[in-house]
């Protein structure tokens, strides 16, 4: 379908802001002839804080921006006598977590302590699963996808080393002035997944698209925010390169990225630096470093000591998890002690993408169009519900085009939408109709929002939205306009014998003249053929 | 080694024996001789040089001012002591973390129980700053690079 | 009054016979005569007043608490709500707990009155309860109180005349005695053949063992009537057997350590001492059970039991052979054998049995201990809470300053070599092979007892009260190695034990013995305890005289 030009730059501006508000992921460098000879080499290890009332071992609130300090047991103090109590709830999310990730759940698993001295450590170390994590191996597809270019598009697959449960330290401010740091231990204790993938991305982009599939998934199982402005979800990223047929790299750390922006830029930013290193005889040094989003850069953190030795000792003061199914549940056991986890596994939502793949393969919906609709909260569950029966692509790109714009002007939550999905429905088909005309539809769809116990329909015949189908009204109208602009008519008549493709532009000014007239009640194809029947008598 | 406190009267040992017969002694299940296996020192794998940078590694690692002749040699004694562990064959033996490993954890359920008491928590602290505890500057990055040669 | 066991008390406080304030008033008379054995590192006389009122209160109105009215004593590991909580240390000299630890919690709930937390070795890590920043605790046996001494010379405790001058021998005490009562002290009450002159005067005394050696203390000088330790190696039972008291260490798990400053999270019990092994199971099932807050006590329903009287004849004895080490004294050997026929003789089957890997128990907590250590301590860091030391230039400086400060030498030391074993590359070497060689000990045990061995029969230390002045000339580390030997392997296996004072030695000090039982079994081990201690009537301590 063709539609007016003034439409369509209305449309074109807000599908590009739609595009640039899911374009956090992208990272655009140009590609280095010189980088054929190096292949890099990248693994990830990713803390996503999991939601839940209290904290892993104690009972403490883990509300986001408490009031300094109290949110903190005397557990996560470090009190000396206190001893940890294990939340059932923050394991069945890592199992629900595990389970979504393609990984095999352990049926037993067990915690160490991981020692090193920080001021928002109290304990001098942290509790953890290094040895006997809650799941190991799994496997996750993702798509990463170049926003400049939709068709260089591929699906990966990376491999879950373990997924593990673990503690969250508290947070220090570096008071410059005074060169003190300050400690709030609210976050101390948090529960978290360290999700340690295998060394499987070779680039910033890969690396931050994983990310960007996980943070869906993790917000689609609801065990994660996956809020990284707010560190509910930081990622590390161990880097190194090598020349193909040599041996790894000695790697380094990049601690504590948190947006997924800063993860394909930094990664990206070191692979580049290690390789000017190693190309100017130098060594790479096996550090930490961070990354600080304004220059764009890596940076090492001051560590004198060489190696880190986190002396791992398994953790005494907790029993083994054991995970048991209904059928080999042990008799006699006290339920308050045992995870039976049937119904965990029950109902998990498929991944994003398998969304995608599932919407590009039934209704042959573009990629772009495909990341957009899933990366939406809540927008996939609409189309799936409102699809049936009706032109897939049309459908996207209204929900895309016209609804989005208007539910994000509102702040509407489409998690929790306030209207029933078929009163959507109902705007699509009537635009698809012809019933109400495409600049209407927005207006509509605010009333829809303003009426939620209205149909659409109700609301159009109320507000008297609908087109005009009465041809005599229409036409009687675009006379009016033909005397009101009789120089647009004479531009029409130069412009029919100058170019037989002839522009649009006196057209649209007619059309769109006659469209404000009738509050735009009328379908503008109708118009111009009228138009033009009425302008070749002339 | 046997230790014997000063004060042991002399005769106590043969008055004992005198006592015994009296009473018609049973032949004992406890055994007349010490049952212990004597270690080979031998035997034992040599205790490994505690050189400089291992000590101070360790220190940095325990923050405790241990790095002085009293120090590493007390180190050297424990570790000697510890070899004899290498006298028992352990092969097929699995690591015993807790005497209740075959018991499933206690958990708990997900509510907020705890917190809210900045008082208790803070009552102990030797300096606090508007409620916040206060270290030192800890591990921050190194200065960054001059701005004006980034990308 | 003072020399009533604790089931009688609570008897006599239940049927109004006697005052539970008036109670109180003659431990804390009897606290202050006997100071000098330096039992306490914080006394809490005003707080044991105000319980004790309370429970006067209830006394009256017939609703008595079933410990109504018990003066008891914590060691100063427990924490205490508002109460100093220092573990003999100079890390935590300050340190207010806010909270309460169960067994606290449970003793106050049952209506005891506390007069005060016990002195120990500092963070538990010791076996004599002489490395404490309060100084060394005493033991009351062959003990030559000053009190009594400036009693027959004519003086009494703190009046002028016994500050007037200082004097070397007494000094020590704080103690200060004019060189001419010296003398009429020596005179008049010096016995040859029982003490050195050292002992009498003061400048040398038995030790009370570890590192509970303040709670075996105040439980052995009449000051309470049941004290709580925590035992990690034997730190109960060890102070018990050398200050002729019940010392009984449940079974790992049945008690709760929530508020019990770790030493080794997974051998330490809290553990009871009393006068008789009725009054421990008294105790025991008021504090046993489950604790949410505690993931390493069992779920299993704990019921309270009495001890009935039973027939021995349906026993069987396990006599261990390893128990004979090489330092065992004659003494005790022959006690052990003695107590050996008195159970054959009673008609119960003895047998000897093995269990193997004893002798290796005590290098194998050497280990774990140090690398627990080396993790528990990791928490002290001065900026939460304990001392905190004057220096600003980094967190690691700070955090070093204060620990070497904080800490003496022995516990310094051990954080030192547990960070050498958890080290990667002497990870499996140390640790994991100590984790090994613990499961053959646990399993040493659990053999002979599914060979239808009921107790094992063992003694308690290899030797009677040292005197400070020999145990002194070796470290801390080879100390333990020593004495320990005999109740380390039962903190390996997590099985219940309870250390029985027999008799006399000739030395005048307490021989005890030991009985071990199988895990859970505790009430059936404190049952044939019970019916041993009947058989042997071993003479308390009677500290009267002083009051």
């Amino acid at each position: 379908m063709v539609y007016s030009n003034r439409i369509s730059l209305r449309r074109l501006c807000r599908l590009s802001f739609l595009v640039s508000r899911h374009n956090r992921h992208y990272s655009n460098l140009s590609y280095n002839p010189r980088e054929q000879e190096w292949r890099s080499v990248v693994g990830l290890e990713i803390h996503a804080q999991i939601q839940s009332e209290s904290k892993l071992f104690s009972g403490a609130s883990t509300k986001y921006a408490g009031s300094t300090n109290t949110q903190v047991s005397i557990f996560d103090a470090a009190i000396p006598g206190t001893l940890p109590v294990l939340n059932r709830h923050i394991v069945e999310a890592g199992i629900r977590t595990a389970a979504a990730l393609g990984c095999k759940l352990s049926q037993m698993s067990k915690f160490d302590r991981k020692h090193y001295f920080y001021a928002d450590l109290p304990a001098g170390y942290q509790i953890t699963q290094q040895r006997h994590p809650l799941a190991r191996n799994g496997k996750v597809k993702y798509l990463v996808y170049n926003t400049d270019n939709w068709n260089k598009y591929s699906w990966k697959t990376a491999s879950i080393i373990q997924l593990q449960l673990e503690q969250d330290s508290g947070k220090s401010l570096h008071d410059a002035d005074q060169n003190r740091s300050l400690i709030d231990l609210n976050r101390a204790g948090v529960g978290l997944m360290e999700i340690v993938t295998a060394p499987d991305f070779t680039d910033g982009e890969e690396a931050s698209s994983f990310v960007r599939e996980l943070v869906l998934m993790l917000r689609r199982l609801e065990t994660c925010s996956g809020r990284m402005e707010e560190g509910a979800l930081r990622v590390d990223a161990n880097i190194s390169v090598h020349r193909p047929g040599e041996p790894l790299g000695v790697r380094t750390e990049v601690k504590n990225l948190n947006s997924v922006k800063s993860v394909g830029r930094a990664i990206d930013y070191e692979i580049k630096r290690q390789i000017g290193e190693l190309e100017s005889g130098r060594e790479i040094v096996n550090e930490t470093r961070s990354f600080d989003a304004q220059s764009g850069q890596t940076i090492a953190m001051r560590d004198k000591e060489k190696l880190q030795d986190y002396r791992f000792m398994p953790e005494p003061n907790l029993l083994p998890v054991f995970l048991y199914d209904s059928k080999s549940v042990p008799m006699g056991v006290d339920p308050a002690n045992v995870i039976i986890t049937d119904h965990l596994l029950q109902g998990l939502p498929s991944s994003p993408s398998k969304s995608y793949e599932r919407i590009h393969d039934d209704h042959k919906i573009s990629i772009r169009n495909c990341v957009i609709l899933v990366n939406e909260d809540g927008l996939l569950k609409i189309f799936d519900e409102i699809v049936e029966r009706r032109d897939a692509k049309a459908l996207i790109n209204f929900l895309i085009a016209d609804f989005l714009g208007v539910a994000h002007a509102r702040d509407i939550n489409l998690l929790q939408c306030p209207v029933p999905f078929r009163h959507i429905a109902e705007v699509f088909d009537m635009k698809t109709n012809r019933y109400i005309s495409n600049d209407n539809v927005t207006q509509v769809l605010e009333l829809m929002f303003d009426f939620p116990n209205k149909t659409p329909g109700e609301i159009v015949k109320e507000k008297e939205l609908e087109n005009i189908q009465d041809l005599e009204v229409l036409q009687a109208e675009c006379e009016k306009t033909l005397l009101k602009h009789p120089n647009v008519v004479q531009r029409w008549k130069v412009g029919q014998q100058k170019e037989k493709k002839g522009r649009q532009d006196p057209m649209l000014k007619l059309v769109n003249t006659t469209m404000t007239a009738l509050n735009n009640r009328a379908n503008p194809l109708v118009l111009i053929s009228i138009f033009e029947k009425l302008l070749s008598k002339k | 080694m046997i230790a014997v406190t000063r004060i042991t009267a002399k005769s106590s040992t043969r008055n004992l024996r005198q006592k015994l017969q009296l009473n018609n002694y049973f032949s004992s299940k406890v055994p007349d001789e010490p049952t212990w296996v004597p270690i080979d020192k031998e035997k034992l794998p040599k205790v490994p040089e505690l050189d400089e940078a291992t000590v101070n590694h360790l220190e940095r690692l325990s923050l405790v001012k241990f790095n002085n002749q009293a120090g590493v040699e007390r180190l050297y004694k424990a570790i000697e002591y510890a070899n004899q562990l290498h006298m028992v064959d352990t092969e097929g033996v699995e690591p015993l973390d807790s005497v209740l490993e075959n018991r499933s954890v206690y958990l708990r359920e997900d509510k907020v129980t705890d917190g809210n008491c900045l008082k208790d928590i803070l009552q102990n602290a030797s300096l606090v700053v508007e409620d916040y505890f206060v270290a030192p500057p800890g591990n921050i990055p190194l200065k960054p690079v001059d701005k004006k040669s980034s990308k | 009054m003072l020399s009533l066991t604790l089931k009688e008390v609570i008897h006599q406080i239940q049927q109004g016979k006697i005052c539970a304030k008036e109670l109180c008033e003659k431990c804390i008379a009897r606290a202050a005569r006997v100071k000098e054995l330096n039992a306490f590192t914080t006394e809490t006389h005003n707080i044991a007043k105000k319980q004790a009122s309370a429970s006067a209160e209830r006394q009256a109105t017939h609703a008595t608490l079933p410990l109504d009215g018990v003066p008891v004593a914590v060691k100063d590991n427990f924490c205490t709500k508002g109460i100093r909580t220092t573990c003999a240390s100079h890390m935590l000299e300050s340190f207010l707990p806010p909270y309460n630890a169960t067994m606290v919690e449970k003793l106050l709930n049952n209506g005891a009155c506390l007069l005060g937390k016990t002195n120990l070795d500092e963070f538990g890590m010791g076996c004599g309860s002489i490395d404490s920043i309060y100084g060394p605790v005493r033991n009351p046996w062959n003990y030559h109180f000053v009190c009594q001494s400036l009693e027959e010379a004519g003086l009494q405790l703190g009046s002028k005349e016994s500050h007037s001058m200082t004097y070397s021998q007494l000094k020590a005490r704080g103690i200060h005695m004019s060189a001419q009562s010296r003398s009429k002290v020596l005179r008049q009450t010096r016995e040859a053949e029982k003490m050195t002159e050292d002992v009498h005067c003061g400048s040398d005394w038995y030790i009370a063992g570890g590192s509970s050696g303040g709670s075996a203390v105040a439980v052995a000088s009449g000051v309470c009537f049941g004290a709580l330790g925590s035992d990690t190696g034997g730190s109960v039972r060890n102070p018990a057997s050398y200050c002729g008291v019940v010392g009984f260490k449940p079974t790992y798990g049945r008690l709760s350590r929530h508020g019990l400053i770790p030493l080794v999270n997974s051998l330490d019990v809290p553990g009871i001492f009393t006068r008789t092994v009725e009054d421990a199971a008294i105790l025991f099932n008021h504090l046993g059970g489950h604790d949410v807050n505690d993931s390493t006590t069992v779920s299993d329903p704990f019921h309270k039991q009495d001890l009935p009287d039973i027939s021995i004849k349906d026993l069987c004895i396990g006599i261990p052979k390893e128990y004979h080490s090489p330092g065992i004294s004659e003494e005790i050997l022959n006690a052990w054998k003695w107590a050996a026929d008195l159970f054959e003789k009673a008609g119960a089957k003895v047998i000897q049995v093995s269990l193997p890997h004893t002798q290796y128990s005590i290098v194998c907590y050497s280990v774990l201990c140090c690398c627990e250590v080396a993790s528990n301590m990791a928490r002290y860091d001065g900026i939460e809470f304990g001392y905190r030391a004057e220096n600003n230039e980094s967190t690691e400086e700070l955090i070093a300053a204060s620990r070497h400060y904080g800490f003496n030498d022995v516990v310094q030391g051990r954080i030192f070599a547990g960070n050498y074993f958890l080290l990667r590359q002497n990870y499996e070497k140390y640790f994991m092979k100590a984790q090994k060689v613990r499961r053959l000990i646990s399993e040493d045990f659990q053999k002979v007892y599914s060979k239808k061995v009921d107790i094992l029969l063992t003694p308690t230390t290899p030797t009677e009260a040292p005197l400070y002045s020999w145990f002194s000339e070796q470290d801390n580390r080879t100390r333990t190695a020593e004495q320990d030997v005999y109740t380390q392997p039962v903190n390996m296996a997590g099985v219940p034990a309870v250390s029985v004072p027999v008799r006399l030695s000739q030395a005048g000090l307490p021989v005890s013995l030991q009985l071990i039982g199988q895990s859970f079994k505790d009430h059936d081990l404190l049952t044939v305890a019970k019916w041993f201690e009947q058989q042997v009537k071993f003479p308390r301590l009677d500290l009267s005289y002083l009051d």
